[in-house]
């Protein structure tokens, strides 16, 4: 499937109708989603015959996207029935059945409530932190109890060191690597937005999980995982590309801005609030790690 | 909710030391078509308990066609994968509840939708 055709199939995946903040829900974009999973399939060859789990599915829409993209079976996890119930009807929306299951729990504690979940690839955009202290490194934790295979997620750039070395110290990532770079355009709709529009610059990352953590987990479950640790394909080839895939990079080794005007998620009738909802710039980014931080991850600031 | 997801559920209430599997009560069940992927099968299949997987699909409806303890080479038997991927993939719980093999306590399946939240004291 090309990128075009993934974008537009996703086009039609409602966002939150009141999103509650305090859940930090921002909604994925379809632009910056279906970039998203179009490089993982396209670099990493992740999804198609796979098993997924989605963390904080909010709306679904990477679930919906990891779907189109030929992954077997995607558990989506969320603790608002609210969202879920949006999300569900989301999926409801394609003429083919999506091979999705929702469930209700709380993915802070999964590792501890649901610790038999598993999958090849764990995929989120999670709470940043700004309003729940500490998810962001919750749902870190909770992906590493889940995935056999690789993590992708979302995370503020001001926390990309004291990330990787967690991921890698503690939660058994035998690499850490920040595929892109993008700028989030929070909604202007936010209660505590008092200015336009909040930017935060986030990170999208891929953590390879290690042997010795994933045989650790099969060990828990007695369950026994034929499931290698794959090498990172084209890890070579994501430096310095924007995500995007195969997209043509002008000039090499620089970071390309795109600018995506805001709008409307398309084609919904009804029912809609008709706010604009804006979607992140992407960058592309070199393999740079940024200086070293002594302490952990910074605030940006950007709460009330 | 599939029976590949119920596979990998469990209670974890405080205190509780053999909450799975889940013993399903069926209101509702649907069927609908999932792709036929034999690969995927061969890459699930070690994955899978069996004997949850049986016991579910017994509730559900789809054991047929499951053999006790299929082998290796039960995986390159047409049969056995039509089966399987039926009862993995393409049956689904609409309404009902997975009850706690310790407590029976009850989570709710409303829509396809598990519902795993645990009350405050539960944790």
């Amino acid at each position: 499937m090309k990128l075009k055709e993934l974008h537009a199939l996703m086009q039609d995946i409602a966002p939150f109708p009141w999103p509650k903040v305090d859940l930090e829900q921002y909604p994925t974009g379809p632009h910056l989603a279906s970039r998203l999973l179009f490089a993982i399939d396209s670099s990493y060859d992740e999804l198609a015959g796979r098993t997924v789990v989605d963390l904080g599915c909010g709306t679904a829409m990477l679930s919906i996207g990891a779907a189109l993209l030929g992954s077997r079976h995607v558990v989506a996890v969320d603790i608002d029935p609210d969202a879920v119930e949006v999300a569900a009807d989301n999926v409801a929306q394609f003429e083919d059945p999506l091979p999705i299951d929702f469930i209700l729990a709380d993915v802070r504690h999964l590792s501890h409530q649901l610790p038999r979940l598993r999958a090849d690839v764990v995929i989120m955009n999670p709470p940043f932190g700004t309003k729940l202290k500490g998810a962001d490194m919750a749902f870190l934790r909770a992906a590493f109890s889940v995935a056999t295979t690789s993590v992708y997620s979302l995370h503020k750039s001001s926390t990309r060191e004291f990330i990787a070395k967690t991921a890698k110290r503690d939660l058994g990532a035998s690499s850490a690597e920040v595929l892109a770079m993008l700028r989030y355009d929070l909604p202007p709709t936010m209660k505590f937005h008092r200015q336009k529009s909040v930017d935060i610059e986030v990170d999208l990352w891929r953590f390879q999980v290690g042997e010795a953590a994933a045989s650790r987990r099969n060990a828990d479950t007695e369950v026994y995982s034929t499931a290698p640790a794959a090498t990172p394909l084209a890890s070579q080839v994501t430096r310095g590309s924007a995500v995007g895939g195969r997209h043509k990079t002008r000039g090499m080794g620089g970071r390309r801005h795109h600018h995506y005007d805001a709008g409307p998620y398309g084609g919904r009738q009804g029912g809609r609030s008709g706010r604009e909802e804006r979607e992140g710039e992407v960058e592309g980014t070199s393999d740079e790690e940024g200086e070293d931080e002594e302490e952990g991850p910074r605030e940006e600031g950007e709460e009330q | 909710m599939k029976l590949l997801t119920h596979n990998m559920l469990s209670c974890h209430i405080k205190g509780v030391k053999n909450g799975y599997p889940f013993l399903i009560e069926v209101i509702k069940v649907s069927e609908h078509e999932a792709d036929f992927d034999p690969d995927f099968l061969k890459h699930i299949f070690p994955r899978i308990n069996w004997p949850a997987f049986l016991q579910a699909a017994e509730a559900m409806g789809c054991r047929e066609g499951l053999p006790e303890a299929p082998t290796e080479t039960a995986l390159e038997d047409e049969q056995f994968q039509k089966a399987f991927h039926h009862a993995l993939l393409e049956v689904t719980l609409e309404e009902g509840s997975l009850v706690c093999p310790e407590t029976s306590r009850k989570f709710p399946v409303a829509k396809g939708i598990p519902n795993m939240l645990l009350n405050e004291d539960e944790c």
